[in-house]
């Protein structure tokens, strides 16, 4: 059965000490958005090392490729080396689906977003989230429909917040 | 399953993207999925679009939730509730 369980995600990445930056809209909802969300975004380090544990968490997952008409996802062999040819995936996990996404747009990465992440104890798992001006930021670049939709939101979230949007 | 993967993958260019990029897999050289491009129109867009502004990564996202039974829809957005009192509860801690 399908499920959304992104701190799942959180507890199996931070057990095999994946580094890694949650972003998109789970991010968004742990920094106050109202906006619905049915999946889990990462940007992890793409170093040789992490990927080694990517993989390693991703396979506890048990992760599989979402791909229209094929129920459940296609098996792959999720190691290493598959993950240092990927620019982004899209998975089906035991924790929902969970799309990996090595440089989001209108970033340069982990390396970028880890510079202001921002940490959340989620009953005692801690999530490293993306700051919310860093989604924002993704979101302009992306500027797709529902992008362009949700930024209004995110924008006044920020000035509730305090933080200077451009 | 493994080789039900690779059949597909062989016999198929198939395309996915995420909520912040685009990627694709590609059958070059008989491979299995180990040629996954970017792919980008260069301003950031994804590249996969459709007259409708979905990526196929969305519309199959869109299939999925379709093949769920009432119960199992269900079940989806209590998660999804479960998360939104979670992250209420959540406390910054950097």
């Amino acid at each position: 059965m399908p499920r959304f369980q992104p701190r799942l995600v959180v507890d199996v990445l931070n057990r095999h000490g994946v580094r890694y930056v949650l972003i998109g809209g789970v991010a968004a909802t742990l920094h106050g958005s109202p906006l619905r969300t049915g999946d889990t975004d990462v940007c992890p380090d793409n170093r040789p090392d992490n990927l080694e544990k990517l993989a390693a968490a991703l396979r506890d997952l048990k992760a599989r490729i979402r791909t229209e008409g094929v129920e459940g996802g296609l098996p792959f062999a999720c190691d290493a080396g598959f993950l240092s040819r990927v620019g982004l995936v899209n998975l089906e996990t035991d924790a929902g689906d969970l799309d990996v996404s090595f440089v989001p747009t209108g970033t340069k990465g982990y390396d970028d977003l880890i510079v202001n992440v921002s940490r959340f104890d989620l009953d005692g798992t801690i999530a490293p989230t993306a700051a919310l001006l860093d989604i924002i930021r993704s979101k302009t670049a992306a500027n797709r429909q529902k992008d362009r939709e949700s930024l209004p939101v995110l924008k006044e979230l920020a000035r509730k917040l305090g933080l200077q949007t451009t | 399953m493994g080789s039900r993967s690779a059949i597909l993958e062989r016999r198929q260019g198939w395309r996915y993207r995420s909520d912040m990029g685009t990627a694709r897999l590609s059958e070059e050289h008989g491979r299995q999925a180990a040629d996954v491009r970017s792919s980008t129109d260069g301003l950031g867009r994804p590249s996969d679009v459709d007259a409708l502004g979905l990526t196929a990564n969305e519309r199959s996202q869109i299939a999925a939730r379709l093949r769920l039974s009432p119960s199992e829809r269900l079940r989806y957005l209590e998660d999804m509730i479960a998360f939104e009192a979670l992250a209420r509860r959540a406390r910054r801690v950097t």
